[in-house]
């Protein structure tokens, strides 16, 4: 009896801290829990079956807390289908299951959305913010969540640390430094928390210095940065059942070099102010209200000022971004009938100008000319969505649905106008569409150990404000200028993932889980002649503009196998793949370096797809845990699966290893010394950017020794 | 109707619709229409002096003012290509580019493949913009190499170059003096100046050129190669005599001397077409 007892408490231990690192429950958020809840906890492990019917990654901020981690995108690669497009040291724009940009929707706090100000994309959203003040990272494939906004084929919510009510007066220090050779970066940060269970209260700062590269080929890349941040939040519990939480976020870039682009980084300055409130318990079947608005600025410069093309043309592009917003959400309940609705409103507004300056040497006499030209001109689009779910357990299983419908505009104060032949390439500027985002979603559990969810989905979203309205910037994967298109229509996404998981306590936990997705009006670049416009980039061959293509697909799989977390060895291992495939596409024909003619491709390979790639990682927990040696092997296959219609090119696999030691003696303490890129390995991901002016691919660090000190009270 | 057959019978709407909604969102492909008869043309572009072909930096060449010169470069654009149908109407090549740049020195540029199909038929001649015109000459659409380098400065006009011949001439003295003969929007200058400050007005000087002997005829699939030859020494005879030694070495900023080489340039190209085609 005392066995069967122990078996089933390590079966509930074992799958509740699985579910802490891998699935936390749809409805298990601040919305539906007590204000008791929301009392910190040295260490939170959830207990009993998930009920998400979509894949869900949840990563804790000790995941990555000891890791050298310079930027999220680049941590965020370790998951099973993300990738990353690295332009540059920091920066690295994540792809989900080869959905991209803004294809992939990157949020704070499960609402604040950010607009980066670079047209290159130099400053994705994740870049606006470290991961030192991360707590809890959600990837959430596929376009079936639709209370944080739409979704097409993502949505990745960064949680970030915000002052919460102590039962009695408490206040909690943290130090943290790291040092990383090869490109000796150096990280400090320092963070403060405290109050009691009225008046609660964060703040946190940091330093981040790294230099260039050297990758496993002993070229040194450009690659240096500097950031600056600073948080400070404040909380007050207006009453028991009601709470405010104001919170401010400053962020800011400083000579980030990015060789695989045209431009640096001279400057990028993030504001970032929050305003949460949140009411519980109202009533028998209003469970709660929270309402969360938003503003966050950003201020970008960047130039071409140390590199060689200035010689002969000086750039300077500055750009103004800013999104607010705000999202109200109610939570109701009867019986088992769980129904969360809500409103939503987010606003972008854009405005650039690129500075260029020609100097020229003729006869004897200098002349130098100087153009201003729009990025943006006071481009805007808002958003209104209303959202709905609903959620009940039906016939031993659980059954939820959700709704989303999207009103948006968009407009903009472009003078630019490009009508050619009868063609009008970018004319009117005005749009509006009404979209219709729905999920269905079960999860069964078919006997004790094994687990079926099958999900359905359509998400729909509009064109960016990048993609209707930017005018000769190279924003994409190749260096072509690209031209926005006010007309674009809204792309969508009809998916449906099925899943099995298999978990047995002292077999661990197996899922095994696949994808089909049919996106219609997908967006792509499509070339201009350059009879009709010629790029203004230095390096561009031409200028493409986005533009709908009829359909994709896209297919693949994911595979993982998680030890139990109540041994002492653990192992991890997942294996994942994605395939995209354009039906219908169109190849410019080359000869002699001229575009002599076009030709159909049938079913050609969508760009831009990571290929297979496996992950092993090994660790075993010495002195009850407190020292834990940690050993991972990451293997990637070639890609061969190219598109000939977007020029792609073929990359070769790699394998590459790391190892690392944690050593944490009390709990005052923790230390992590570790090596990356064990073997010094030269490779490049099948994303990384071609190097400005080359068709070399930027490749990724060499050997990288590093350590991290954390010392908290 | 119980509870649960109201659910079950909303389960099975909220079915129905979401599958409508997904088959509605499946666009059916659309019929493609066979290509239009046509062909293609190849420009292979050549430059001469007195029928030879050129060769630089050689003290060879004698102008019809008598100068000994030598050239040193040779580049151009061409735009607006356009052949002239027997029924009247005509194609005017730009579904690519609809500018060209040749030179001398860089080998891929005197061979045009042209994006454009060609409609089959009888084609009675061939016409092209020297230079490029005023609508299409704005500074700043070129910014890679070799193009760029051909950028006019703003304050002169903007836009670039139509042609820049560079080379050096024997002057009376017998030294070698280089000379710039560079063809673009012209000045016109208050007084006897040539100050940027006293501009107060600008000259277009590109032109049209008719080829002769440029008809031919279209067949489906063909694909013809038209040798266009740059006769260099009539930019100094034809109808002006152009004399190195009166006007200087550079004439970007003298108007009087690029409208005499602009008038000059009406026969400075030749055609053939290639055997075989």
């Amino acid at each position: 009896m005392k066995k069967k007892s122990l078996n089933h408490f390590k079966r509930f231990f074992y799958i509740g801290f699985l579910g802490s690192l891998i699935e936390i429950p749809i409805f298990m958020n601040a919305q539906e829990t007590s204000a008791q809840d929301t009392l910190q906890l040295s260490e939170v492990e959830v207990y009993g079956k998930s009920v998400n019917f979509y894949p869900i990654t949840v990563i804790p901020a000790k995941t990555f807390k000891f890791e050298a981690v310079r930027d999220i995108g680049d941590f965020l690669r370790q998951e099973t289908n993300v990738s990353g497009i690295r332009k540059g040291g920091v920066g690295i724009d994540p792809v989900v299951r080869g959905f991209k940009y803004s294809q992939v929707t990157v949020l704070l706090n499960s609402g604040v959305k950010i607009e980066g100000g670079c047209p290159n994309r130099m400053d994705p959203v994740a870049a606006h913010v470290e991961s030192e003040n991360i707590k809890k990272i959600e990837i959430i494939k596929g376009p079936y969540v639709l209370k944080y906004g739409p979704v097409l084929g993502a949505l990745i919510n960064l949680e970030t640390t915000l002052p919460h009510p102590y039962a009695k007066p408490e206040i909690h220090g943290e130090v943290l430094y790291g040092f990383e050779t090869n490109w000796n970066g150096q990280r400090e940060h320092i963070a403060l928390e405290g109050g009691n269970d009225k008046f609660f209260f964060n703040a946190s700062g940091g330093f981040k210095g790294y230099g260039s590269y050297t990758a496993g080929n002993d070229i040194l890349y450009n690659t240096s940065f500097q950031k600056l941040y600073g948080t400070a939040g404040a909380g007050f519990a207006i009453s028991k059942n009601h709470q405010i939480i104001l919170s401010y976020a400053y962020d800011q870039g400083k000579n980030i070099l990015f060789p695989a682009l045209p431009m640096d980084e001279r400057l990028d300055q993030t504001h970032v102010g929050s305003f949460n409130y949140t009411g519980r318990n109202l009533g028998k079947i209003w469970q709660s209200v929270e309402f969360q608005g938003y503003f966050s600025p950003v201020h970008h410069v960047m130039d071409n000022l140390k590199r060689p093309t200035a010689k002969t043309m000086q750039s300077v592009t500055i750009v103004d971004a800013w999104n607010g917003g705000g999202k109200l959400t109610g939570n109701l309940q009867k019986g088992a009938h769980k129904f969360l609705v809500g409103l939503d409103f987010e606003h972008v507004y854009k405005d650039g100008d690129k500075q260029m300056t020609m100097k020229m040497v003729m006869e004897g006499d200098t002349f130098i000319s100087v153009k201003h030209a729009n990025v943006w001109l006071n481009a805007n689009v808002n958003n209104a969505g209303a959202f709905a779910e609903y959620k009940v357990p039906f016939r031993k299983l659980d059954f939820t649905a959700a709704l989303r419908l999207d009103y948006n505009q968009a407009t903009s104060s472009d003078t630019f106008r490009l009508v050619k032949n009868g063609i009008a390439y970018f004319d009117d500027l005005n749009s509006n569409y009404l979209n219709v985002s729905f999920s269905l979603g079960l999860k069964k559990q078919l006997v004790s150990w094994l687990y079926l969810s099958a999900s359905l989905g359509k998400g729909t979203r509009s064109p960016s404000v990048l993609e209707r309205f930017i005018k000769l910037m190279p924003v994409q994967y190749d260096s072509y200028d690209y031209l926005g298109n006010p007309q674009l229509k809204p792309e969508n996404n009809y998916q449906a993932d099925a899943s099995f998981e298999f978990l047995e306590p002292d077999f661990g936990s197996l899922s095994v889980g696949g994808f089909v997705s049919l996106v219609t009006d997908y967006i792509i670049g499509k070339i201009v002649p350059p009879s009709v416009i010629k790029p203004s980039t230095q390096g561009a061959p031409g200028v493409k503009q986005f533009s709908n293509t009829d359909k994709v697909y896209l297919t693949g799989f994911e595979v993982s196998y998680q030890s139990p977390t109540v041994k002492k060895w653990g192992l991890l291992a997942q294996v994942a793949a994605t395939y995209g495939t354009q039906p219908e596409a169109v190849k410019y024909i080359v000869s002699g370096g001229q575009v002599t003619g076009e030709e159909s491709v049938k079913n050609d390979p969508l760009p831009e797809i990571p290929p297979l790639e496996g992950t092993v990682r090994f660790s075993y927990k010495f002195f009850r845990g407190k020292l834990i040696p940690n050993a991972s092997v990451r293997m990637v296959s070639e890609q061969n699966r190219i598109s000939q219609s977007y020029g792609e090119s073929k990359t070769p696999g790699f394998i590459t290893a790391a190892t690392s030691v944690s050593y944490a003696p009390c709990r005052f303490a923790s230390f992590v010394a570790g090596v990356e890129n064990m073997f010094n390995t030269p490779y490049y991901e099948h994303l990384n950017r071609r190097m400005v002016g080359t068709t070399q691919r930027l490749y990724e660090p060499g050997r990288v020794f590093y350590f991290t000190v954390i010392f908290k009270i | 109707m119980a509870m649960k057959e109201k659910f079950r019978f909303f389960l099975k709407t909220l079915f129905l619709i979401l599958l409508a909604n997904y088959l509605t969102g499946c666009k059916k492909d659309d019929k493609t229409t066979p290509p239009s008869p046509s062909g293609k043309i190849i420009f292979s572009i050549n430059h001469q002096v007195n029928g030879q072909t050129l060769t630089e930096n050689d003290l060879i060449y004698t102008n019809a003012a008598g100068n000994v010169y030598l050239i040193t470069e040779v580049k151009y654009f061409i735009s607006d290509i356009t052949f002239y149908k027997n029924d009247g109407s005509k194609i005017v090549i730009g579904d690519w580019k609809d500018i060209f740049y040749v030179d001398e020195n860089i080998p891929e540029t005197k061979t045009i493949r042209f994006f454009d199909n060609i409609p089959t038929g009888t084609y009675d001649s061939i016409s092209l913009t020297f230079g490029i015109s005023e609508q299409k000459n704005k500074s700043y659409m070129y910014v890679n190499p070799p193009e760029v380098d051909m950028f006019w400065p703003e304050v002169l006009g903007g836009g670039y170059h139509y042609m820049m011949i560079n080379g050096k001439w024997k002057d009376t003295t017998g030294v070698n003096q280089p000379f710039n003969f560079h063809l673009g929007i012209g000045q016109l200058y208050h007084g006897n100046t040539t100050n940027v400050d006293s501009i107060y007005a600008f000259v277009q000087n590109y032109f049209t050129v008719h080829l002769p002997g440029s008809g031919f005829t279209m067949n489906d699939q063909d694909t013809l190669t038209l040798n266009l030859s740059m006769n260099i020494e009539k930019w100094f005879e034809n109808p002006h005599i152009f004399d190195f030694n009166y006007w200087g070495g550079a004439i970007m900023q003298n108007q009087p001397a690029m409208q005499m080489a602009k008038e000059n340039g009406w026969d400075v190209f030749s055609i053939k077409f290639q055997p075989g085609n």
